[in-house]
């Protein structure tokens, strides 16, 4: 796809779910009319639909779990949430493994650096070899220590190993279809 | 007795509406056609409702297709894309007439053909107007406009679906377009 091509169907896509939300028909219907003979634009719509389906589940879903977890958390305080993690893994998600359970003999800027990084939603990198997490988050997030650097690719590759597990266990526990025959 | 069989009728080769009325695929896609924009509009009913709705709408789209399939002209649309059309107007129909919701202003097209402008053009603007966007958005935008990534390449390093990608891209560039409108104003 060209970048010229990628652009138009990307402003159509835009125009479209703008259009959806706000229920403009006469928007929809030039739309539709350029679809109508268009399969690129078709099947980006045809994403959309799809989109707002699984979005809609999600957020159904998510509604469900809060309400679920906030009876547990009122009725029975003594019960631990577990909550699957999935996705990626964050400097957040690092930061509050490394807030969790803290290494020994850090120094007092590396817990103020560990408090800040909490907040921030940025992937870790994919290469976590020493030298490289340390001189890519020193150029997003400033010096550290060396010690808590070395602490944080140890806590982001557990992060890692732990989240592939558990996506790999539900993959391999998920429902399966029954076959015709009952299998 | 085993009654006889007889072979499924099969739509006649020069009648590509009614093949496409038949075909599985399309009546799925126009099915979650209309399930995605009931799901935006009449999200405070309950779900069986809106399913049975999304199927009711979908075959009175089919219902006024087929009236008027001498008008389907096949050097100007496809067969999907033509059943399509009806759906959106149904819909918009139904939703307006369970919500009582009034018809909503287009957004002016040259909303649309100034922020193409500032892809096309060498225009510093756009990573002013970039550094404007929420991080998340941001990224998406780079990764498609800018580093050439398609949807599948996208969500496969975001962890989502092909769908999802296509959604937050198209509310990222909506995003922008209110950026570059405000901007325009501004000055």
């Amino acid at each position: 796809m060209t970048p010229q091509n990628r652009l138009r169907v990307s402003l159509a896509t835009a125009r479209y779910l703008d259009a959806l939300e706000r229920d403009d028909q006469a928007a929809l219907d030039t739309l539709w009319l350029q679809a109508a003979n268009d399969p690129e634009l078709l099947a980006a719509f045809r994403d959309i639909h799809a989109g707002l389906i699984e979005e809609h589940a999600r957020r159904n879903a998510t509604e469900v779990q809060n309400t679920v977890a906030s009876a547990v958390e009122e009725h029975m305080p003594g019960a631990e949430i577990v909550r699957p993690e999935i996705g990626p893994v964050t400097v957040a998600d690092v930061a509050a493994e490394l807030f969790r359970h803290p290494p020994a003999l850090l120094p007092a800027e590396a817990h103020a650096l560990n408090e800040r990084l909490r907040s921030v939603t940025d992937l870790v990198p994919a290469d976590l070899g020493l030298d490289a997490v340390a001189a890519w988050a020193e150029s997003k997030f400033g010096p550290g220590p060396a010690r808590y650097w070395a602490a944080f690719r140890q806590a982001a590759l557990k992060a890692r190993m732990r989240r592939s597990a558990d996506t790999e266990f539900r993959l391999a526990a998920r429902k399966t279809a029954p076959t015709p025959e009952g299998g | 007795m085993t009654p006889a069989m007889h072979p499924p009728i099969a739509a006649p080769p020069d009648d590509p509406v009614r093949a496409a009325m038949d075909d599985s695929h399309i009546r799925a896609e126009l099915l979650a056609h209309s399930r995605s924009r009931l799901s935006l509009w009449l999200n405070d009913r309950p779900p069986t409702v809106r399913e049975e709705l999304a199927a009711e709408v979908v075959q009175e789209a089919l219902a006024r297709a087929w009236d008027r399939r001498a008008d389907f002209d096949r050097t100007r649309a496809t067969p999907a894309g033509w059943l399509h059309g009806f759906l959106s107007h149904v819909l918009s129909e139904q939703c307006r007439t369970i919500r009582k919701q009034p018809a909503q202003p287009t957004v002016h097209p040259g909303a649309w053909e100034a922020l193409e402008g500032r892809f096309t053009k060498d225009d510093s603007d756009l990573s002013e107007l970039l550094g404007c966007l929420p991080a998340d958005q941001r990224e998406i935008v780079s990764m498609h406009h800018l580093d050439g990534l398609s949807h599948r390449e996208i969500a496969a390093r975001l962890w989502i679906s092909e769908p999802t990608s296509r959604v937050r891209l198209a509310r990222a560039m909506n995003e922008l377009r209110r950026l570059a409108a405000e901007k325009e104003a501004g000055r």
